[in-house]
Order: structure tokens, then sequence, then C-alpha cells
């Protein structure tokens, strides 16, 4: 019999219980007629690991690699302000390129919600230079321009 | 055939020492262990120091505040880093590695987005006023857990 080990992952104040749903006593003082458990026991299998589910098939890393370097055009409004030189910047109709596709990450899958990486030359008054901005963005939230 | 004889013979026990077996299960099947203060101590700090630097606030209602800094600290503790603690990972050790979710997150540093409300712009229906949380406000808040 395999033992349920589930480790939670999500918030890590989940709520008490009284008994594990698991255990067999729970049936003792149920009014209902007890289910018919076989005589060796519960067995339930649980995938623990997590290898399998965050590991990253090449198909999907080609497809991430291949969108490096393509040129992108904000289509939503888009404030960002983390940019030191410029405190309130609105990326919207800019040009800039996909550096990076954050959510493979050493062949492993990340739950990162804005996977686009992208790179903007932002041109500023009394600067020759233009300011190099890096932003995270979502598939939907530009085009990819020719 | 050890499991066997043990649900056999917890279905021949005593109601009283079914109920003391149930007991124990409660015990087992607790929360876990709480963060250390020192950890709560430093994401307090940080966060106070974070809302000030980022020009948002707190909740109104401050348990919430408390329960995410816990729940930061928690992961500070078990993970090396505070990573998010209102998000599910299929690999924790991966996000903190890669770093998207390490609070400060992406979406909070680029945006002002914190989907925990730890973190409120002014113009937030749930922010308050306040950019401080001592370190009984949220021990209070989190007894109660």
């Amino acid at each position: 019999m395999t033992s349920c080990a589930t480790t939670p992952s999500t918030l890590p104040f989940s709520p008490l219980r009284r008994v594990s749903p698991f255990h067999p006593t729970r049936f003792l003082n149920s009014p209902f007629p007890r289910p018919s458990i076989s005589r060796r026991g519960f067995s339930c299998h649980v995938a623990v690991s997590s290898d399998i589910s965050s590991s990253v098939t090449s198909e999907e890393e080609a497809e991430a690699a291949a969108k490096i370097g393509k040129k992108v055009r904000v289509t939503v409004p888009l404030k960002v302000y983390h940019v030191m030189k410029i405190p309130d910047l609105d990326l919207c109709g800019l040009e800039g390129a996909i550096k990076q596709y954050v959510a493979i990450w050493k062949g492993k899958r990340i739950t990162a919600n804005l996977p686009f990486k992208v790179e903007f030359l932002i041109p500023v008054e009394g600067q020759d230079k233009p300011v190099k901005v890096l932003a995270h963005l979502r598939e939907d939230e530009f085009e990819y321009v020719d | 055939m050890a499991t066997q004889a043990t649900f056999l013979g917890s279905t021949l026990l005593s109601p009283k020492l079914d109920s003391s077996l149930r007991r124990s299960n409660r015990l087992k099947t607790r929360a876990q262990v709480d963060p250390s203060d020192k950890s709560v101590e430093i994401m307090r700090k940080f966060s106070e120091q974070y809302a000030r630097k980022s020009g948002t606030y707190f909740c109104v209602d401050k348990g919430v505040t408390s329960v995410v800094i816990k729940g930061l600290a928690d992961h500070k503790d078990s993970l090396g880093a505070p990573l998010c603690p209102c998000r599910h990972y299929d690999d924790k050790a991966a996000e903190v590695g890669q770093g998207f979710w390490n609070c400060p997150c992406v979406p909070m540093r680029e945006r002002k987005e914190c989907h925990c409300m730890l973190f409120l712009t002014p113009d937030n229906d749930f922010a308050g006023q306040e950019q401080t949380i001592t370190l009984d406000e949220i021990k209070e808040a989190t007894s109660k857990l």
C-alpha cells in the first residue's frame, strides 16, 4: 500500500482537518452503509515528483528559442514604473525586440505569467544615447513586426 | 500484511480508544511549523521599506498584510528566498533560481501589480493609509489561524 504523502504547495496555512480522509476510522460512525473497502486498505498514488510536470520538451524549447530576436510592437496601454530615467512610461505603440523567454529556465517550466522579456530603445530628451528598457510582456500585449 | 492487521485492528477498537486515535490524527494533520521570528521581522521591515519606496499602501485589513508577510517569511526560511506565497508552483527551487516570483515580483516591480494585496496603489479600493505594520499586529492577526 502506498502512503499518501501530499505536500501542499499552495498557501502555507491550510485549514486543520479533524481526521485524515484516508484513515479507515472515518467510516466507523457514519450513518450510511460503509463503502466496501478492500482488505488491503487504501492505496492512493499521488504525483509527488515535480520532475515530470516541470521539465520542458525540446520542442517547446526550440519554439521559445525561435521567438528570440523577433521585432515586436506593444498593442495595449501599458505603464511601467521601473525605469529610473523615465518615471511613468507608457509602452503602447513602442517597438522592441524579444530578448528572452523566461518561462523556460534550465530546461524547467516556470510559472511566469509575463514570459516575454522585450528590450526597447527609447530616446530621451537631453541625451544622445537612447535609454535601454527591459520589460516583461504577455503574448496578447504585443504583435510581431515584419 | 502489517497494514491489513492495522486496518482490521482499528475496526474492532472501542469508541473511547477510537476517539483518542482520532485526536492523535488531528495532531498529525496540523499545519506546518511557523516561520522564525527573525524572518518575519526581516520581511516586515522589507514590506514597510518597499511600500514607502514604491508609493504603495497596505490593505485596509491588516490581516491580509500579516498573512502575506508570514508567507514570505516562511518561504525565506524553507527555500532561501521570499517566493510569492499567493501562487502555486510545480518546482519551487526552479522558481527561486529564475526569480520572476521572488518578492518583489516582476509584475510588482514593473507594473505595481501585487495580487497578494500586500502593496496597493492609492487608487485601489482596498488600499489603506498606512505604510507601516508592527510585529504585534502581525502576531495578533495570524494567531487566529
